[in-house]
């Protein structure tokens, strides 16, 4: 499935290349779409007290932004912690993406759902997140 | 709780609460609904998940159950939809239990899912709840990853 889901984006996806170091978004930063990873690793971070701290590294085949990109803003920050080869889908082309193709639709949906899961299971067991599909990156919204 | 087996109550619209989310709105016409007394369970952590609930009045108080301790992850309040993502995955990770006299509104995973193959609006909205979830459990992590254990 996550391979399906990558390929989809990837295929419509700006290519960008990224310095080791770079910051890609910031938390509270607007989130203008989604990044695939297609080289390099990209290290998610979150502040914990006035610490900035590791949540998650990120590799080729995973993507980053998706949650944050289908509500508006990340919550997270990502930093390129290697070069990095991305592509980048705006969240509009993302919107239409997912309108228009109810499969793919269908896919991002469950893939987001088995995220909570793992988030929530990591939580009970108290284990740092290890493998396993990452979808990365929530977002903050304004509940209508 | 089962409130798909419960006597129907009366049905509120959701036109009459005032916070309900868009995917509540949507979901309203084709939930069976029931009551749930205070401290009654709707569902423990690992218990399957046959469908979602709308919360329809009183308010739900939603946990995580670790090795060591429950712990209340936030409280669900009227007008909101509860477990669309455990719904999905077949299986609950929370535990639930109402803190008030609580009405509630059932909607099967069967109908969920011939919902969402018809219908693109449900369609879009329980991708953008989910990834709504996705953003309480991470934010949730943040703010407590000392407290829960994690070596950072």
């Amino acid at each position: 499935m996550s391979s399906e889901i990558f390929a989809a984006f990837d295929s419509r996806g700006t290519s960008a290349t990224i310095a080791a170091g770079s910051l890609l978004f910031r938390p509270g930063d607007t989130a203008s779409g989604l990044y695939t990873i297609r080289k390099g690793k990209v290290a998610l971070i979150w502040s914990d007290t006035n610490k900035v701290q590791p949540m998650d590294t990120l590799g080729p085949g995973e993507i980053i932004g998706l949650p944050a990109a289908l509500n508006g803003e990340y919550s997270m920050g990502a930093r390129a912690v290697q070069d990095c080869e991305l592509g980048f889908v705006p969240a509009t082309v993302l919107t239409h993406m997912l309108q228009t193709n109810p499969r793919l639709l269908e896919l991002v949906t469950r893939m987001l759902a088995s995220e909570v899961a793992r988030m929530r299971s990591l939580v009970t067991g108290m284990r740092k997140p290890k493998g396993g599909m990452r979808v990365s990156e929530g977002s903050r919204r304004t509940r209508q | 709780v089962r409130p798909e087996r419960a006597p129907r109550t009366q049905r509120r619209s959701a036109r009459l609460l005032p916070d309900t989310t868009p995917l509540y709105r949507e979901l309203e016409p084709f939930a069976s609904f029931a009551t749930a007394a205070k401290g009654d369970v709707l569902f423990r952590s690992d218990d399957p998940a046959s469908g979602l609930y709308l919360l329809q009045g009183g308010s739900v108080s939603l946990m995580w159950t670790t090795r060591r301790s429950v712990r209340g992850m936030k409280i669900a309040r009227a007008g909101s939809v509860i477990g669309i993502a455990a719904a999905l995955n077949g299986v609950h990770n929370l535990t639930a239990r109402a803190t008030f006299d609580t009405s509630l509104g059932f909607v099967s995973v069967r109908t969920l899912v011939q919902l969402m193959e018809s219908n693109s609006q449900i369609r879009n909205l329980v991708a953008t709840e989910i990834a709504f979830e996705v953003l309480e459990v991470h934010s949730f992590i943040a703010a407590n990853c000392r407290r829960i254990g994690w070596r950072l």
